[in-house]
C-alpha cells in the first residue's frame, strides 16, 4: 500500500513537473497577438492531495479591476468535483482538456469548466498523465507505457494507442514527432526517450542513454528540445535533445521550463539541499535562456516577494500573448499561492487558489 | 517535564534499585497467610492512573462484535476505523498517535516493529473476558518494562481461567449483514486440581460489500464498497496452571491467518480496487509467576512471534502488472519482573525485558535486526488510606544492525513518570500523572524504499493528567484534565523526488474527559439498569512552525467534542442495550478550512438478548441492529462506514 503511495507521490508531486508540454510550437503560433481583455482568462489547475478528491479548477481574470478569481468552476459548472489529482490541463481549439490521474479520465471542457465529453481509461490502458495537442488530435501519456491519441471532435473513445517506454510523463510535439519522456518503473529508471511518428502514430525509435534516465518533462523551443530528468541523487537537470542525432547533452539545472517560439526558454530552478533529517534549504531562482547563445539571464524582481527565493515552485506558466508569468507555490498541505509577474519581472498580483498544489495555468 | 525531572528520577531509580537488590537477601523469611499473599501479589495496582475497563460478560450484552467497537465506548480515544470488517482499526490515545499505544494480550506485549501500530481488528469480543485501557501508565506493577514505556496500554484478556465446572464447551455462531459469518468454539477443561486446558478456534468471513452514500459536491449517489471481502481463522491453545498458593504458569499457542481485499479510499469516478493482503501470525507465549516469599513475587515471560504480510496490487504501472510485497517479522521476547513489598506501605518493582526483532522484506534491502533491552523500576508508597505515590523510570538500550547501508543510531534513553493519588474522603479521590514517553521509529519509517530515513530520532511525548473521581456503590462520576505534547513527531515530508520521513512535527494537546456511571438496581423485580455517559473535549493543535498557515490548526481526525453513551437494561434473563457514539466535526487534512471538514456523526446501535437453559445447555440469543438510524459517515475521509446492519448471535454453552 505504501508503495502505491510512494509511487504516486514520487511522480505527482514533482516539483519539476513542467507546464509546457501542451504548448508545442504549433500551439504557440496560434496565440492571438492581440489580447481580448473581455474574454481572456487564466485557468488554474490545482492538483489537490492524494486520495482527497480535492482537485479544483479556478478561473482568473487578470484584466478586471480588481482582478477576479472564480474558485472551483468545475464543480459549479458540473455539480460534481474533478476528483482525485488533476494531472494536466491544456487549452486547444477553444476547449480545455483535462487529465485526472486518480479518477482516471480525460475530459474536454468548455471555458466555463463544463464537461462536454469524457473518456474513462480502462485498467489495462494505464492512468493518464500529461497532454499535448497537434492538428485535430490530443495526446495523453499513460502509466500503462502508452500514449493515447484522441480526435478532438469526439474524445469518447481513443483513436489509437502506441506503446512507448515505462510510465511516460511529459510529452510534446516537435514537427512530425511526439517526444515522450519515460520515467521509471518499480524504482528502476528508464533510460529511453521515445520518438513517435505522428503521421503513422507508431514508435519511430527510442533514444537511449547510458548516463541519463527517469525523464520527466520536455519543452520545445523553436528548433531545440529540452528535457528534464532526475539524477541518481534526485536533483533535477536539463538535457538538450537532438532527435536526428539521437543525442542528449547536459544543459544546466532547472525544475520547470517554458519554451517559446521566439527562442526563449524560461526556467525556474528549485535547488534544494537536505540535511540528514530531510530538513530542506531551498534556493529558488528564475532565469531565461537564449537558446541561440545559451546565455542565462535572471528575471523577476523578487523584492516584493522574497518568499519566492525559498519557495517550492509547483506551477510555472506564461501567457504567451501578454508574456505575463504565472508562478504557483506549494507546501503540499495548504492552498497554493499564485504570483503573476509582467514581462519586465514586476509583480502584478498575488492570490490564494482554491486547493492544494496549483500545478498548471493556461491563459486563453 | 523535560528539565530536571528525568535526571532526578534516574537518581531515584538507581538508588532504589541498589537498595532493592541489597535488601532482597535479608528479607526472605517473611511469611503471610494465603489471603494476604493473594491480595498483595496478584494485583499491585494503583487506581490513580486513568483506567477504563469493560468485562466480557458485560460486553456480550451490547451490540458490539469487535474490540474497536468496545473501545469507542471509552473516553479520550481516537479509533481510526477504515470501515468494514476487514478494515484497519487502530487506537490513538489523546492524540499521541497509534504507535504510542501498547497492546498486551494475556499479559504479554503484542508488537509490530514494521508498522508500529497494532491493528486491533483481529481481536473479536466473543472470547474476551476483559478489555482494559490505562492512559499514561499501566496500573499493575507486575508488568514487562515495555508496557511502562508506552503512552497508554490496551490490555486484552482472553478468558478468565477461573473455572468452577470441570469442563465447558461453548459454541458461538454469528451471522449478519454483508455476508458476515462468525463461527467460534471455546473448550475449557480442568485437568487435575490446578490445571486448565483451553482451546479456542474461530472462523470469520464477510463480503463487506455495503452500500454507502457518496456526496460529490451537489451530486449524491449510492455506491457499493468493493474488494472488501475477508476470511480469517484463529486457533488458540492454552494451558494454565495455578496452585492458588505460590505458582502460576501459562503457555499459549496462537495461530492466525487471514486474506482480505483492501478497498482503498473512495476515488471519484474510479471504483477500481485490486489491493489484497494476506496475514499469517503465529506466536507462543509463556509466563511463570512464583511468590518466592509473601512479599516477593517474581515473573518470567517468554515469547516467540512470527508474522508475515503479503501485499499485492494490480496495475499496469508495475512490472508485469503486479506489485508484490512480502514482509516477515520475527520476535523473541523475554521479560523478568520482580515485585517486592519492602515494608507494608512501600512496594518496589523491577522489570527487565530483552527483545530481538528481525525483518525480511521486499520493501527494503537492509534486512534490519533490532535488539532492545528495557528496564523499568517502580517505587510505590501508600500512606494509610490517604495517599498513594508511584515513581518510575524506564531505561531503553537499543542497538540495530542491517546487512548493508545505514541503520538507526544507537539509542539509550530514560523516560520517567510519576503518579499521585490522594484519597480526599472515602469516596472522593484526586490523582496526578506526569509521564515522559517516546516511541522508536518503525522499520517502515527507517528503511522503506526511498521513503525511509535512518536519521530518525524517537518521537517524544509527555503527558500530564489531573483527575478527580467521586464514587459510591451505585454511581461514579469522574473528570480529568490533561495536557500532552508530542515533539520530534515523525511525519512524511515532501522532497524534490519523493516523500521522506522526518522528525519535524510538534503537537500540543489539551483536553478534558468527563464520565458518569450509574447503576439502578431493583432486586425485588430482578431488574437493573446500567447507564454510562462520557464526554471528551480535545484541542490538539499543530505548533510545528509559527510562520506556517497550519500553526494552531487542529490536527486531522481529532474532534473538538466527542462522547458516547450506553445503557443496559436487564430484566430476568433479558437484556436490552442501547449504545451511541457521537463525534463533532473534524478535519481530514491539516489545513483547517471548511473544504477540509468532515461532518460530525451520531451512531446508534441496539441489541436484545435472552439467556436461558435447555437441559444442561445454556443458550444465549442476541439480536443486534448496528447503526439503526442508518447514519452515513466516515471516520477516515473517503473510507465510508457501513450503514444499518443486523446481526444475530447464538451461543451455546454445554
Amino acid at each position: 500500500m505504501t508503495q502505491k503511495f510512494l509511487k504516486f507521490f514520487s511522480l505527482s508531486t514533482l516539483v519539476l513537473s513542467t507546464c509546457f508540454v501542451s504548448c508545442d510550437k504549433e500551439d504557440n503560433d496560434k496565440q492571438e497577438p492581440v489580447i481580448d481583455p473581455v474574454s481572456r482568462r487564466a485557468f488554474i489547475l490545482n492538483e489537490g492531495s492524494w486520495n482527497a478528491n480535492n482537485s479544483t479548477l479556478d478561473r482568473y481574470n487578470p484584466y478586471s479591476e480588481p482582478t477576479v478569481l472564480e474558485k472551483d468552476i468545475f464543480s459549479t459548472a458540473n455539480g460534481e468535483k474533478i476528483g482525485d489529482t488533476g494531472q494536466d490541463l491544456i487549452a486547444y481549439g477553444n476547449r480545455l482538456y483535462l487529465s485526472v490521474w486518480g479518477s482516471n479520465y480525460l475530459a474536454k471542457l468548455d471555458l466555463n469548466g463544463k464537461v462536454i465529453e469524457k473518456y474513462q481509461f480502462k485498467p489495462d490502458e494505464g492512468q493518464p498523465r500529461r497532454l499535448a495537442a497537434n492538428g485535430k488530435f490530443v495526446y495523453v501519456s499513460t502509466y500503462g507505457g502508452k500514449v493515447a491519441k484522441f480526435d478532438t471532435t469526439s474524445i469518447v473513445s481513443p483513436v489509437a494507442f502506441v506503446e512507448v517506454g515505462n510510465n511516460p510523463e511529459g510529452i510534446a510535439v516537435k514537427g512530425n514527432y511526439l517526444v515522450v519522456c519515460n520515467s521509471q518503473k518499480d524504482n528502476v529508471s528508464d533510460n529511453r526517450i521515445s520518438i513517435v511518428d505522428l503521421s503513422t502514430f507508431t514508435l519511430e525509435k527510442h533514444i537511449e542513454s547510458e548516463v541519463y534516465g527517469n525523464y520527466q518533462n520536455v519543452a520545445v523551443v523553436k528548433d531545440s528540445v529540452y528535457i528534464t530528468y532526475y539524477t541518481p541523487s534526485y536533483t533535477v537537470e536539463m538535457l538538450n535533445l537532438d532527435i536526428n542525432k539521437g543525442t542528449l547533452t547536459p544543459s544546466g539545472a532547472a525544475t520547470k521550463m517554458i519554451g517559446t517560439s521566439e527562442g526563449e526558454l524560461f526556467c525556474a530552478n528549485v535547488a534544494t539541499v537536505y540535511d540528514e533529517n530531510w530538513n530542506a534549504t531551498t534556493n529558488t531562482s528564475f532565469f531565461v535562456r537564449d537558446v541561440k547563445t545559451g546565455q542565462d539571464t535572471p528575471i523577476l524582481d523578487l523584492n516584493a516577494t522574497p518568499e519566492l527565493t525559498t519557495a517550492t515552485v509547483y506551477l510555472f506558466d506564461i501567457d504567451y500573448a501578454s508574456r505575463d508569468l504565472y508562478i504557483g507555490t506549494t507546501d503540499y498541505k495548504t492552498n497554493g499561492t499564485i504570483y503573476r509577474f509582467d514581462k519586465d519581472g514586476k509583480l502584478l498580483d498575488k492570490f490564494e487558489t482554491s486547493s492544494i498544489s496549483p500545478s498548471k495555468a493556461v491563459v486563453f | 517535564m523535560k528539565g530536571i525531572l528525568p535526571y532526578s528520577l534516574i537518581l531515584v531509580w538507581l538508588v532504589v534499585f541498589c537498595a532493592g537488590v541489597s535488601a532482597q537477601n535479608s528479607d526472605t523469611v517473611i511469611t503471610k497467610n494465603l489471603r494476604e499473599i493473594d491480595v498483595f501479589a496478584d494485583k499491585e495496582t494503583n487506581k490513580s492512573t486513568v483506567v477504563q475497563a469493560l468485562e466480557g460478560k458485560f460486553i456480550c450484552l451490547m451490540p458490539v462484535s469487535e474490540i474497536s467497537d468496545v473501545l469507542k465506548l471509552f473516553s479520550g480515544l481516537n479509533i481510526k476505523d477504515y470501515g468494514g470488517t476487514g478494515g484497519l482499526k487502530t487506537v490513538s490515545v489523546r492524540s499521541l498517535g497509534a504507535s504510542h499505544t501498547a497492546v498486551e494480550y494475556d499479559g504479554v506485549p503484542v508488537s509490530n516493529t514494521l508498522g508500529g501500530q497494532i491493528d486491533i481488528s483481529r481481536f473479536q469480543t466473543g472470547s474476551v473476558s476483559e478489555i482494559n485501557l490505562c492512559i499514561g501508565q499501566t496500573d499493575n506493577l507486575l508488568k514487562p518494562a515495555k508496557l511502562f514505556a508506552s503512552g497508554a496500554v490496551l490490555s486484552i484478556k482472553s478468558f478468565d481461567a477461573f473455572l468452577p465446572e470441570p469442563q465447558k464447551l461453548k459454541f458461538n455462531f454469528k451471522t449478519g449483514s454483508f455476508g458476515y459469518l462468525f463461527l467460534g468454539t471455546d473448550f475449557l477443561k480442568k485437568i487435575g486440581k490446578h490445571l486448565i486446558l483451553s482451546v479456542n478456534a474461530d472462523f470469520l468471513r464477510s463480503d463487506g460489500m455495503y452500500n454507502f452514500t457518496l456526496k460529490n459536491y451537489k451530486t449524491v449517489t449510492t455506491e457499493k464498497r468493493r474488494n472488501t471481502d475477508i476470511r480469517s481463522g484463529k486457533l488458540e491453545f492454552s494451558l494454565n496452571f495455578n496452585d492458588s498458593i505460590r505458582n502460576s504458569f501459562n503457555i499459549k499457542f496462537y495461530g492466525y491467518k487471514s486474506e482480505r481485499g483492501l478497498p482503498g479510499s473512495v476515488v471519484f469516478y474510479n471504483p477500481h480496487a485490486e489491493e489484497r493482503l494476506k496475514d499469517a501470525d503465529f506466536f507462543v507465549q509463556t509466563d511463570y509467576k512464583r511468590r518466592i516469599f509473601s512479599n516477593l513475587t517474581t515473573k518470567l515471560i517468554a515469547k516467540y512471534d512470527y508474522s508475515n504480510n503479503y501485499y499485492t496490487d494490480k496495475n499496469v504501472m508495475y512490472t508485469d502488472g503486479k506489485l508484490k510485497q512480502n514482509s516477515t517479522q520475527n520476535e523473541v521476547f523475554f521479560s523478568w519482573i520482580n515485585l517486592w513489598q519492602v515494608i507494608p506501605p512501600l512496594s518496589f518493582s523491577v522489570s527487565i525485558d530483552e527483545s530481538f526483532n528481525t525483518l525480511e522484506s521486499d520493501i527494503t534491502d537492509r534486512q534490519p535486526k533490532r535488539n532492545t533491552i528495557q528496564s523499568a523500576a517502580n517505587l510505590r508508597y501508600r500512606f494509610r488510606n490517604l495517599l498513594s505515590f508511584t515513581l518510575g523510570e524506564v531505561f531503553t538500550h537499543l542497538r540495530e544492525k542491517t546487512v548493508k547501508g545505514a541503520h538507526l543510531n544507537d539509542l539509550d534513553k530514560f523516560s520517567p513518570y510519576m503518579t499521585v493519588e490522594v484519597f480526599l474522603t472515602k469516596n472522593f479521590t484526586a490523582d496526578i500523572l506526569l509521564k515522559n514517553t517516546y516511541r522508536v521509529p518503525t522499520f517502515n519509517e527507517l528503511y522503506y524504499t526511498t521513503l525511509g530515513s535512518t536519521a530518525l530520532k524517537p518521537e517524544d511525548a509527555s503527558e500530564v493528567n489531573f483527575g478527580v473521581c467521586y464514587g459510591k456503590k451505585s454511581w461514579k462520576v469522574s473528570a480529568d484534565y490533561y495536557y500532552n505534547s508530542v515533539d520530534n513527531k515523525i511525519v512524511a515530508v515532501p522532497t524534490l523526488y519523493v516523500w521522506k520521513m522526518s522528525n519535524c512535527g510538534r503537537v500540543k494537546i489539551s483536553g478534558a474527559d468527563f464520565s458518569l456511571d450509574k447503576n439502578f438496581s431493583f432486586p425485588q423485580f430482578d431488574m437493573s439498569i446500567d447507564v454510562c455517559a462520557k464526554y471528551s473535549y480535545q484541542k490538539a493543535v499543530d505548533v510545528t512552525d509559527e510562520k506556517s498557515k497550519l500553526y494552531n490548526n487542529q490536527i486531522p481526525y481529532t474532534p473538538l467534542h466527542s462522547g458516547n453513551f450506553y445503557s443496559v437494561f436487564k430484566y430476568r434473563n433479558y437484556a436490552l442495550s442501547l449504545v451511541s457514539v457521537l463525534s463533532g466535526k473534524r478535519y481530514f487534512l491539516a489545513y483547517n478550512i471548511p473544504d477540509n471538514e468532515i461532518s460530525g456523526y451520531a451512531e446508534f446501535s441496539a441489541s436484545l438478548m435472552r439467556e436461558f437453559c435447555v437441559k444442561n445447555t445454556q443458550i444465549l440469543v442476541k439480536f443486534s441492529c448496528i447503526n439503526f438510524t442508518n447514519e452515513q459517515y466516515d471516520v477516515i475521509k473517503f473510507y465510508p462506514m457501513p450503514g444499518r446492519q443486523f446481526q444475530l448471535n447464538l451461543s451455546l454453552t454445554l
